[in-house]
């Protein structure tokens, strides 16, 4: 039952149905005109009287409607080139922090080679023992933690 | 006058094995601090979209601020005989020697113009050397600090309280140090709370405290 009621309404009017009555509409109106035009013998003037209105008042609205869509293009226009130059920023900041990894990744190339010789050092120093102290290591990330804290802290 | 700088290598040689573990134990563990150091602080610029602080740690002006503590530190047990080192007197010599010889420089100086960073941040960068000294002495004084009071408000105040500590601290290496003996004293009377657990070492055998004052 609801669903046929809600078919039912789906199915009310559609947009032909709207199309067809419009032009019977109109074709009643130019039936009835003719009807009253017949008899007058004035029927020339009167038309063109009312076609050069028609025509007045519909150039008229052609120009507010350039106008305004004027104004709203001109709106678009400039967000575009605010959105434009905004991308154009990302995309300076991105190369410049592209070209910084980059920079970064050859300098700990260089650093991994100059400190290869100073670990081999170490090793040979501490009589081939582990050269990584796990105590060692756990003691400098819980350091890490304080340090974090007290950087940040700005007491 | 004759002075006679002596050889690295020679002077490690010396040494013999006990302490020459010692000495690259506390090597490692000096380093790995400094590299923590860096990276903390880097990882705040990266949160705060600051360039990153780059510094360079000098290898070898480290290890000659451990060989000058070393030095000092052999002189004084010559003196007074102990058998298990003071964790505090130690870290005490370091830091000053460390402060001293400053192994660490920030490469980029342009980050001290960042607007983004505070006055007090800006002086722990400028300071790098001091600032690091300030966490190993934290460490060496209270390597527990993470066990918890059992009250949350006394625990709070306390960490309020250290870092007040901390930032004394760092003034302190900055501007007043002048010997490690006054480092230490400062340090020994930080321990003097029941908060966070200290290294047994630090009071052990103090004596009959109480007999000392009739």
């Amino acid at each position: 039952m609801c669903k046929r009621e809600k078919t039912a309404k789906k199915v009310w009017l559609t947009n032909r149905d709207l199309f067809w009555i419009i032009v019977i509409l109109f074709l009643v109106i130019v039936l009835l005109l003719c009807l009253v035009i017949s008899g007058n013998a004035n029927a020339t003037n009167i038309l063109s009287v009312v076609s050069t209105g028609i025509s007045i008042v519909l150039s008229i609205i052609a120009i507010v409607y350039t106008f305004i869509s004027g104004i709203q293009s001109s709106d678009i226009n400039s967000e575009t080139k605010t959105q434009i130059m905004l991308l154009q920023k990302e995309i300076e900041n991105l190369k410049d922090s592209i070209e910084k990894k980059i920079q970064l990744q050859n300098e700990v190339g260089n650093y991994i080679e100059s400190v290869s010789p100073l670990i081999n050092r170490i090793a040979q120093n501490t009589n081939g023992s582990v050269v990584i102290d796990e105590t060692i290591q756990k003691r400098a990330q819980e350091i890490s933690e304080q340090i974090r804290r007290d950087f940040e802290n700005d007491e | 006058m004759n002075l006679v700088f002596k050889s690295i290598d020679i002077w490690y040689d010396d040494l013999g094995k006990e302490l020459q573990e010692e000495f690259d134990r506390n090597l490692r563990y000096l380093v790995g601090v400094s590299k923590s150091w860096e990276s903390e602080i880097n990882k705040y610029c990266r949160n705060n979209m600051i360039p990153d602080v780059k510094i360079n740690l000098n290898y070898q002006v480290m290890r000659q601020a451990l060989i000058d503590a070393f030095d000092d530190l052999m002189r004084l047990k010559e003196y007074h005989p102990t058998e298990f080192p003071n964790p505090i007197k130690t870290m005490a010599y370091y830091v000053y020697w460390i402060v001293k010889r400053k192994p660490i420089t920030v490469i980029n100086d342009s980050i001290l113009e960042e607007k983004r960073l505070s006055d007090t941040k800006k002086s722990k960068i400028l300071f790098c050397n001091e600032h690091y000294c300030v966490q190993l002495l934290v460490d060496a004084l209270f390597p527990y600090l993470k066990i918890d009071c059992a009250n949350n408000d006394i625990h709070n105040y306390a960490n309020e309280q250290l870092n007040k500590f901390k930032r004394y601290m760092l003034y302190f290496l900055t501007y007043r140090l002048e010997s490690p003996k006054s480092l230490e004293a400062i340090m020994l009377s930080a321990t003097l709370h029941p908060i966070w657990e200290v290294d047994k070492i630090i009071w052990d055998n103090p004596g009959d405290v109480f007999e000392e004052d009739l």
